[in-house]
């Protein structure tokens, strides 16, 4: 196989790995196809594929790097995923722990969502606030 | 100590690849080959966590990158080059280097021991 063809199938690789969108996607093929492709310039295109360890672990190097924090991860996978957003309960009743509610119809109480959405973070770059948040209020 | 050592390189990382393309255009392997050569093999970087600081060193204009033309057979390059807002960043980015090391030390009694 060509030093190309077999740069191009390890890249296919690690992008299937990779959780990023479709910009950032085309980057990283781009720049690591050069990159594999300079050092096949120096030595042997398959030590060097070796040395860069599996796909699986190229393309979380680079998940864990491209992302700030992991919730910035788990936003991303989130929006990815196309899971709606999380709208939280509203705040128990203040006697809630003495009175616990009894739901009859498991239907009529959703399931709630799985732990690792309940523990998403505000991104690290927050949206602004919308212009009514900054408008000045008259007053009376 | 594995995780500390991480983070620690993580943060100097950014000021390494800038200093060393103020010295030269570099493309991607070859800052990695140097960088690891220079610490003797401190920073031995991989391709997952050197081309995500080029990527927020490019957005940010502190670098720019460009193809050289191929001589002969060899393939074309991508060349990361520093801007001149990237040359006053590393001289900020220096000087803080320098404060905060001095803080650090100051903080951990390094001076004063001499260890």
């Amino acid at each position: 196989m060509e030093n190309e063809d077999k740069a191009r199938k390890f890249i296919t690789e690690v992008l299937r790995n990779m959780v990023v969108d479709p910009s950032t996607k085309e980057r990283i093929e781009k720049d690591l196809y050069c990159h594999i492709m300079e050092a096949a310039e120096n030595v042997d295109i398959d030590t060097f594929l070796q040395q860069m360890g599996s796909p699986q672990e190229v393309a979380s190097e680079f998940m864990q790097n491209i992302y700030d924090s992991d919730s910035d991860l788990v936003q991303k996978l989130v929006q990815d995923k196309k899971i709606p957003p999380h709208h939280p309960a509203p705040p128990p009743h203040p006697l809630h722990h003495l009175h616990p509610p009894h739901h009859p119809d498991p239907a009529s109480h959703p399931t709630p969502p799985p732990p690792h959405l309940k523990t998403v973070k505000p991104p690290m770059h927050p949206v602004s606030p919308p212009e009514e948040a900054n408008r000045e209020v008259p007053e009376d | 100590m594995d995780g500390i050592n991480r983070q620690l390189k993580k943060g100097v990382t950014e000021i390494l690849v800038l200093h060393l393309l103020s010295k030269m255009d570099m493309y991607g392997y070859q800052l990695i080959q140097d960088l690891d050569q220079k610490s003797a093999s401190t920073f031995k970087m991989k391709e997952g966590s050197l081309y995500p600081i080029l990527y927020r060193l490019e957005d940010s204009g502190l670098v720019k990158s460009y193809y050289k033309e191929p001589q002969g057979r060899e393939m074309p390059k991508k060349y990361y080059e520093i801007t001149p807002e990237g040359v006053l960043e590393l001289n900020k980015m220096k000087t803080e280097w320098i404060r905060m090391q001095m803080i650090v030390n100051s903080v951990l009694d390094i001076d004063k021991e001499g260890s």
